[in-house]
């Protein structure tokens, strides 16, 4: 008895690790040479193809550097290994090859982790006589043990190829190296410099002692952003791509600044400055929710009938003319609050437009009438249109501002079901807001 | 005069009639051929050398003889026609049938061989798409594709399935066999389709927005700014892109690749990480981590052929929906994250394979700003019935 339990597991452990051998020690019984093919057919059978096809394994050392296939003696196709120190399988296109202990299996592999076995290989004078599901299990099996064992592998290729990285980042970058000057390149700079215009691309060019210049990609160099500390000003801090700060209180100076501080060389810094222009339209959406969002903002029980839409909110418009802190031009800065709580600052030239969007929201519309509730539910009522008020500081000679709060539309009624209901009722539309215009003085704080 | 006319009446209608029953006719033996019935076996058997005269003709092309199928074995006439009527054609005429008249005539694509040396004839017949292709000297693949095209070969990404093998000489069906087929004319495809790609990406690179953003992700203010009516033409505005939104609010992105997927890292599919104030979270690490995450986070396998994601995707998406993964990294940050500060959020999306992330292609940077007051950033995030973390931490707890 006690024979046979460690019988058993002499077998079992066996099997464990033949699964977790790496294909370099799985094909060390296979050499190079002339190998009897099995298709799969039609019918999902293997069959044997009258033709073999030649297979050259190359090995440099213990390892299998690749294995080149030569489908149907005339076609070139050559496998690499996946984790060169501990292969899983070899990998030509999406088709992989794997060496079992008595057959090498070309297959496909799924993100599902499932293998399609195309063909079977085996060593002349041998035969094959496995069924598809079998091979395809064992080559699952086999592979996602495998998968985990290559865990050291892959930390070594990754560390190899981090060093790599590394390397060019060095070879690069200004640690270690004479500089003598930074300077900022703004690349494809829009004509408008403003909330919500293009995005500004600007790059770094550093000049070394020698006289070499070194920049960033997009410069066409390869100097790391990695080697700047960036504090910009007035738009997104961030590399390469910026955009100016939607909010007018974060551009006090009416100037865009980008600052770059060497980390390797705090001393140096480099500062490019640009106007802002103030020039792109803004809208601004205080509109209420339609009735079918709102079981997006609430928790809704939903019959037949349509749900009522969501009030605009109110709106303020506070404006007041100053001057640019740069060009002396006019320029209006504006506040905008509304009951939702959120108070909004912009600057924008006299000419430019400012849409305030305070529409109510549209009904929601009735649903058909069903067997136990023929007739079709009631549209929704439409949301009320936002009260705007706008109040302009004597300063103040040209605004151009545009004002949409109707009340928004009923939702339709649904249909009955069949003849024996009736259609629903239309919902309302909601009542519009009012505009109220006064001059007064403002006071704005940013 | 009357009796002239109603001659010629007659003896139209009699050709037009004839040339139907011809046509439909082919239509039907093209659709045996295609595997829409067990096709080849009528004709096993039939006596070889029906098209022997075939061989006596040269063509520049080298294509025109007869022809032995492999599964149905019968004999066929090609003939390459370069001129007729005084024309330019470059067609090849298919011969089932002994006479002047072929059952299918192919238009040749001919930019492909006079770049490539590759002889493909192509036709559409019956709604079906039937090529022939020259994988050797002599011998042809038969290929169908579900891909339309409108009349024209199809481009070579598209599926192409050889269901037969046509040689001037039988012997060659000892290497040419289906399967073989089938991978020279992949083998050729890729090349072909190594030369589309490189045609591609230059014609993408007079859009602004591919031009801009290559091997980089872009922002917006929702998926709805990025555009895309048809392949290849990312018509976003550059104004559209941002790069600081307000944290909780909607976000949409979408990454722009140097190469398609499946030329870089064939067999791999994508994944995409999430990284912001020192928490990162990872779609194909979650996914495996529950069910909860493997039922709400879907493997990315479309897109592989593509420059671009076709749609983009929202962490945040305009209809109240978003991913999983980004959901899972505002709750990691549930008490790290203040109020007036601002975040870099960093995604990178991977080509992921055999449970690794291989390789970046596609990176970017966004700030995720924590605006003040109630109804910023603190009430998308944590009101308790429409706040993000709270809906994650309930869907989590159910």
């Amino acid at each position: 008895m006690k024979q046979t339990i460690t019988l058993i597991l002499f077998f079992i452990l066996g099997y464990t690790l033949n699964a977790q051998e790496s294909q370099n020690d799985v094909a060390a019984g296979f050499e190079s040479g002339n190998y009897v093919v099995y298709k799969l057919n039609d019918k999902n059978k293997f069959e044997k193809v009258g033709k073999p096809w030649p297979i050259e394994i190359t090995k440099s050392g213990k390892n299998i550097s690749g294995v080149l296939v030569k489908r149907s003696g005339i076609l070139d196709e050559l496998f690499q290994p996946d984790v060169p120190g501990y292969p899983s399988h070899f990998l030509f296109k999406d088709f992989r090859l794997t060496f079992q202990k008595n057959y090498i299996a070309y297959h496909q592999w799924n993100a599902k982790q499932q293998a399609t076995t195309k063909f079977v290989f085996t060593k002349e004078g041998e035969s094959f006589n496995e069924e598809l599901e079998t091979v395809n299990k064992t080559i699952q099996e086999y592979a996602v043990a495998t998968f985990k064992n290559q865990s050291t592998a892959k930390v070594s290729l990754k560390e190899d190829q981090a060093k790599q990285v590394e390397l060019d980042r060095k070879l690069n970058s200004l640690e270690g190296k004479e500089v003598t000057s930074l300077e900022i390149k703004l690349i494809d700079q829009p004509d408008k410099i403003s909330h919500f215009g293009k995005s500004i691309s600007y790059g770094i060019i550093a000049t070394l002692k020698n006289g070499d210049k070194l920049s960033t990609s997009n410069l066409g160099g390869k100097l790391p952003w990695s080697d700047f500390t960036l504090n910009h000003e007035g738009c997104s801090n961030l590399a390469e791509i910026v955009d100016v700060d939607p909010d007018a209180q974060k551009i006090p100076n009416d100037v865009i600044t980008f600052n770059a501080t060497s980390v390797y060389h705090k001393q140096l810094k480099a500062t490019k400055s640009i106007n802002a222009t103030y020039d792109v339209g803004v809208r601004v959406s205080k509109g209420g929710f339609n009735g079918s969002e709102r079981s997006n903002k609430e928790v809704t029980f939903q019959g037949v009938d349509g749900q009522h839409a969501g009030h605009a909110d109110n709106v303020t418009v506070k404006v007041l003319t100053v001057k640019h802190k740069k060009t002396g031009e006019p320029i209006n800065k504006i506040e905008i609050t509304s009951t939702d709580g959120k108070t909004i600052r912009y600057k924008l030239t006299p000419s430019t437009e400012l849409i305030i969007y305070a529409g109510g929201g549209r009904g929601m519309d009735g649903r058909k009438g069903y067997k136990g509730k023929t007739s079709g539910g009631n549209g929704g009522n439409g949301g009320n249109g936002g009260n705007v008020t706008v109040i302009k500081d004597p300063s103040v000679t040209e605004f151009n501002i545009t004002i949409n709060n109707e009340g928004g539309k009923g939702g339709n009624g649904g249909p009955p079901d069949m003849s024996t209901g009736i259609r629903g009722t239309n919902g309302n539309q909601g009542a519009s807001g009012n505009t109220n215009k006064q001059t007064q003085k403002v006071t704005l704080n940013f | 005069m009357k009796k002239t006319s109603l001659i010629i009446v007659a003896l139209t209608t009699a050709l037009a009639f004839n040339t139907e029953s011809v046509s439909a006719q082919f239509g039907k033996k093209l659709k045996d051929k295609m595997g829409e019935s067990k096709g080849g076996g009528k004709g096993e058997g039939e006596k070889a050398g029906k098209f022997s005269s075939f061989n006596e003709e040269a063509d520049e092309m080298g294509v025109t003889g007869e022809y032995f199928g492999l599964i149905d074995k019968r004999s066929f006439g090609f003939r390459f026609v370069k001129e007729a009527d005084g024309k330019l054609v470059n067609k090849l005429d298919y011969f089932e049938k002994k006479g002047t008249t072929p059952q299918l005539s192919l238009s040749m694509k001919e930019s492909y061989f006079q770049k490539n040396k590759v002889k493909l004839f192509h036709a559409v017949v019956s709604n079906t798409y039937v090529e022939l292709l020259e994988v050797d000297p002599g011998v042809f693949a038969q290929i169908k594709s579900d891909y339309n095209n409108n009349g024209n070969a199809v481009p070579p990404d598209a599926k192409r399935t050889v269901v037969d093998v046509y040689a001037k000489e039988k012997s060659k069906f000892e290497t040419w066999d289906v399967e073989t087929s089938q991978a020279k004319v992949e083998m050729i495809m890729i090349a072909l389709n190594t030369e589309n790609l490189a045609k591609i990406k230059e014609k993408l690179m007079n859009f602004d927005s591919y031009k801009k953003y290559k091997g980089k992700i872009a922002f917006a203010k929702g998926t709805n700014y990025f555009r895309n009516d048809r392949d290849y033409e990312p018509k976003e505005k550059l104004e559209w892109m941002i790069t600081k939104s307000e944290l909780g609010n909607t976000l949409a992105f979408k990454p722009y690749f140097d190469q398609i997927l499946a030329v870089t890292h064939p067999g791999a599919w994508f994944n995409i990480t999430y990284e912001m104030a020192g928490e990162k979270t990872d779609r194909e690490a979650l996914r495996k981590s529950s069910t909860f995450f493997s039922k709400n986070i879907p493997l990315m396998e479309k897109d592989k052929d593509q420059f671009y994601f076709f749609y983009a995707r929202g962490p945040i998406d305009n209809n109240g929906s978003a991913d999983y993964a980004y959901l899972e990294l505002l709750r990691k940050l549930k008490d790290k994250l203040k109020e007036g500060q601002t975040y870099d959020l960093k995604v990178t999306v991977w080509a992921f394979k055999d449970g690794e992330n291989i390789a970046p292609v596609a990176e970017g940077i966004v700030q995720q700003e924590y605006t003040k007051g109630e109804t910023g950033s603190k009430k998308l995030l944590s009101d308790p019935v429409s706040g993000w973390i709270p809906k994650m931490e309930k869907w989590i707890d159910e």
